[in-house]
């Protein structure tokens, strides 16, 4: 008798659960609908591999992964997609390529570069601003520091702009980045401290409000061992890193930064009278900038110590008469007649065969997980009656 | 043990002294509302994560929500649609960047700018009464359209308001990001008012596209901040996309009745 009443009680709660299950899972609306519910709601399959009414939230691939979605987009070689949203005022080059940087306090401080071959000094005064190209790393040269103890205090800090990612696009291409160097930075500098900032964009988790405002860390205020690139970027993402020392860059010797130049290779240029001159950088983003590769191989800025005009990548670097990697035409002018043109390598070299069967095992952490195809759509309106006393 | 000797040991002395069938009765009902109890949480898990995938949010690059908006919705691509920009007070200046450049094209008083949807534009507000001396450089991007009565277009822009409030914000190095959209019929508070009394903020965490999705239909994305252009350096792309715009009269429709009740019945 037990057994009986057991097992019907099981039938019972089997079938009430399916039919419960199977009700919302159709998104079938008896009653009215609330402020946040979906009028349109999809029935998929109904979470297959993980249960019956069990599914993992859905995750979506990074931002980045979404404007590149897969092979044949946006890469090198004919017949490649451009990157979704990447054309025109869209991913790429809206704001220029550039982040305005804002130059707040001091007041009155005069802010120059490094440029090729020399300094060019005050070429903007506090407040002013100046678009600097991402990805990217600039000398800059602080000059006409006010306040008491600062007179011929000049100061040759490095600062390191970072790419635009799509999270900060949009907030790059509408702000400028403030920076601002406070007296205790410049006591910090001046009592022979290394200071560091980070300016950053919060996360959401890490935002006060809505509406999106940047941060900075400085390296004086944090507790002794924390890197504030590290702690920044787990807060959200860097935009720009600021890097203040009292290293003098134009001393003796020609100046550290510099190298020894002959005296009249080195140009000054003054804002005070009128000359101006583009920055120059010293640097790119390294691999701890978290830079995002661009789609294209080709050879980056020439920095100092590089040699010119690196040709770009997958490019032949053998010139030929024509213009193209092949035999040449020999002799010029005159009609092909070369038919036979053979290199031989002679080198006694020890190449390894290519690995035939390699394993890479990655992992995603929450992996990606979008919903059912849709395979069934209910659609119900319902309108505000009204009716006449 | 089994699930008898459990609840037998779980209820009181007073259920162990009922009938054997009885006990048996109560085992069964109890086990029938666990049973009932658990599909429910699981159904409630299941219509919590029914939510559709938002593969935009406010923080996508300007211009790709247009731009996908123009390969979903092609009956409305690169349609014209008018826009009113209202400032605080009512005082001041709108000029549109045309063509992705630096020339700009001035938007009088009591007339509208004829903008394309799944195009990125940037315009100037200037001579603000409450933020003297304040240059701000907004964008707009038209990822839908309104529908109005044929030759009545010019009757109903989408209204673009920005607060003194958001002004402020912007010229502190905030971001002002807002979505625009039409309400649904049926969730539309039925009173009068303009857009910018009806505003509201959304949470930091939260998606203002999946918001305005939710409560009706996205109609643009505006973005106010407090970067300007660098005259002495030309910025490619920073004037928007080199999309059509035109500029149009606004005209008033019929107003109604001075006793036309102000929330309706």
């Amino acid at each position: 008798m037990k057994y009986y009443l057991l097992g019907l009680a099981t039938l019972v709660a089997v079938c009430v659960g399916c039919q419960s299950a199977g009700r919302d899972h159709s998104a079938m609306r008896n009653g009215p609908l609330g402020p946040s519910d979906q009028v349109v709601a999809a029935r998929g399959n109904g979470g297959r591999a993980y249960g019956h009414g069990h599914h993992r939230p859905y995750v979506a691939p990074p931002a980045e992964q979404l404007v590149r979605p897969g092979p044949m987009v946006d890469g090198p070689g004919p017949g490649v997609l451009n990157a979704i949203g990447g054309m025109g005022g869209g991913y790429y080059g809206f704001g220029g390529g550039t982040t305005q940087v804002k130059f707040i306090e001091p007041l009155d401080m005069q802010v120059g570069w490094q440029m090729e071959g020399g300094f060019a000094e005050a070429q903007i005064s506090a407040p002013g601003r100046y678009n600097f190209h991402q990805g990217a790393s600039y000398r800059l040269k602080l000059t006409n520091i006010p306040g008491a103890g600062r007179e011929g205090l000049v100061l040759y800090p490095t600062l390191q702009v970072y790419p635009s990612h799509p999270q900060t696009e949009a907030f790059l291409s509408h702000n400028a980045v403030p920076l601002q160097i406070t007296e205790e930075d410049l006591d910090q500098v001046q009592s022979s401290n290394f200071v560091t900032k980070v300016i950053y964009l919060p996360s959401a988790e890490h935002q006060e409000l809505a509406v999106a405002n940047i941060e900075q860390l400085v390296s004086t205020r944090l507790d002794p061992g924390l890197d504030p690139v590290a702690e920044a970027d787990r807060r959200g993402t860097i935009l720009a890193v600021l890097r203040i020392g009292n290293m003098d860059m134009e001393g003796a010797a020609g100046g550290a930064g510099l190298g020894i130049h002959p005296a009249s290779a080195i140009k000054t240029v003054s804002g005070i009278e009128g000359d101006y001159a583009a920055p120059m950088p010293i640097g790119g983003i390294g691999a701890n900038g978290h830079s995002i590769p661009g789609p294209m191989m080709v050879s980056g800025p020439v920095f100092p110590g590089m040699p010119a005009q690196q040709p770009a990548w997958g490019m032949p670097i053998t010139g030929t008469p024509i213009g193209l990697a092949g035999p040449p035409h020999l002799p010029y002018g005159a009609p092909a007649g070369l038919r036979s043109h053979t290199v031989r390598n002679m080198s006694k070299n020890h190449i390894p065969e290519p690995t035939r069967d390699l394993l890479i095992d990655v992992k995603h952490s929450p992996g990606i997980n979008y919903p059912e195809p849709v395979r069934h759509i209910e659609y119900e309106e319902r309108h505000p009656v009204f009716q006449h006393e | 043990m089994s699930p008898l000797d459990l609840l037998a040991r779980l209820t009181s002395p007073v259920v162990r002294n009922w009938p054997v069938c009885a006990q048996h009765g109560l085992a069964g009902a109890a086990l029938l509302v666990a049973c009932v109890a658990t599909t429910d949480a699981e159904a409630q898990s299941a219509r919590v994560s029914q939510r559709r995938h938002q593969p935009l949010s406010q923080h996508s690059a300007p211009g790709v929500a247009a731009r996908w908006a123009t390969l979903v919705n092609r009956k409305a691509a690169h349609k014209p649609q008018p826009v009113r920009v209202d400032l605080p007070d009512g005082i001041g200046q709108v000029a549109f960047f045309q063509g992705g450049t630096s020339e700009e094209l001035s938007i009088p008083e009591h007339n509208l700018a004829v903008l394309h949807v799944g195009s990125l534009y940037r315009f100037r507000i200037s001579d603000l009464a409450a933020h003297p001396g304040v240059e701000l450089y907004p964008t707009i991007e038209l990822i839908d359209k309104l529908h109005p009565p044929c030759g009545r277009e010019n009757e109903f822009p989408v209204p673009v308001a920005f607060t003194s409030e958001e002004i402020a914000q912007a010229v502190q190095g905030r971001l002002v990001t807002k979505v625009i959209y039409v309400e649904r019929p049926d969730h539309a508070m039925p009173v009068r008012g303009n857009a910018r009394d009806r505003a509201y903020l959304a949470e930091p965490n939260e998606n203002v596209l999946e918001l305005a999705q939710r409560d009706g239909r996205p109609v643009a994305i505006v973005r106010l901040g407090g970067r300007t252009p660098d005259l002495a350096r030309p910025e490619p792309g920073f004037y928007g996309d080199p999309a059509p715009i035109a500029v149009v009269p606004e005209v008033i429709g019929p107003q109604p009745a001075a006793d036309f009740p102000e929330v309706l019945p």
